[in-house]
């Protein structure tokens, strides 16, 4: 099944604040297998110029996990359980790193949904900010739904 | 942001140092646990094999990551990553096999741009040398 045209120009705003903790950006750095100390050392991340430990640059794409994937389980938006979404292709625009202790916001926007051959392509803009509305990073992710596009005459 | 490179002393076509890694099914569902990203395709064997895979798949982001690490190995400084777009185009499998995958990162500057920022190409590639992933990089330089 196709999936809800209507989506796009969408816009969904996260309803509360993503903080920052040293520790989970310690817990992301090993997950990826990084030990560069700006990471990791308040100390390391001073002598680099930064106030603190910053995130590593792809800690930016996963918050939309945390933030709820919105609008993968919203039932309008017609994504089914199968066939299954694949991430084809990220692009993020980093205006200053993330810092542990930072207070960002988060919304999403349906940037596109069109038919590639069998599939459907979808876009989403991931916006982040600061409390005071300056951009931190910008990640556009498009993702693959395979084999739910409408049939062709 | 303390790069180490001077910008004017940097030719297009220069090799970055290529890494190796290795990917266990443990690392990947650390990457599970630190996303928050539980989709069944990427911890478990039976929803991969169920969708067409022979073994789990690692999230492309976590091949983005280590690409991504070419540049502060090379920089000093992951803080000189101003912008990145990545490319995914073969999944990553890792069987349960006590080898799980491995594959090679290459990098080459193929840009000098205004700013004294350069592009990088990072390349994943895997042993049967199949591209997996690419990840063109916005580098700023000193």
């Amino acid at each position: 099944m196709p999936l809800n045209r209507e989506f796009i120009g969408r816009t969904w705003r996260a309803a509360e604040v993503y903080e920052v903790s040293r520790e989970k950006l310690r817990d992301f750095t090993v997950a990826i297998g990084e030990m560069h100390p700006v990471y990791l050392d308040e100390e390391a991340a001073r002598k680099h110029g930064y106030r603190t430990v910053i995130a590593p640059p792809s800690f930016c794409t996963a918050l939309w996990f945390r933030m709820g994937n919105w609008p993968m389980f919203e039932p309008e938006f017609g994504k089914q359980k199968d066939p299954v979404c694949v991430l084809g292709d990220q692009r993020v625009t980093h205006h200053r790193p993330i810092h542990a202790g930072d207070r960002l916001w988060f919304a999403t926007t349906v940037r596109d949904i069109r038919d590639i051959g069998r599939h459907e392509l979808f876009e989403m803009e991931h916006q982040v900010t600061s409390e005071d509305g300056a951009p931190v990073c910008t990640v556009v992710d498009q993702m693959i739904s395979r084999g739910s596009a409408a049939p062709k005459e | 942001m303390t790069a180490q490179v001077d910008y004017d002393t940097v030719p297009v076509g220069m090799q970055l140092a290529p890494r190796e890694f290795q990917l266990l099914a443990v690392n990947e569902i650390m990457y599970c646990g630190a996303t928050l990203d539980f989709a069944g395709v990427h911890w478990n064997p039976r929803v991969a094999r169920s969708v067409g895979m022979d073994h789990i798949v690692a999230h492309g982001p976590l091949t983005e990551a280590k690409a991504l690490s070419l540049i502060h190995e090379w920089t000093g400084d992951p803080g000189t990553v101003v912008a990145q777009h990545a490319r995914f185009h073969r999944p990553v499998l890792i069987p349960d096999d006590g080898e799980g995958a491995r594959y090679r990162i290459h990098g080459t500057v193929t840009e000098k741009l205004a700013d004294r920022r350069v592009v990088v190409e990072l390349t994943a590639v895997s042993p049967q040398e199949e591209e997996l992933v690419t990840v063109r990089a916005v580098v700023q330089l000193v």
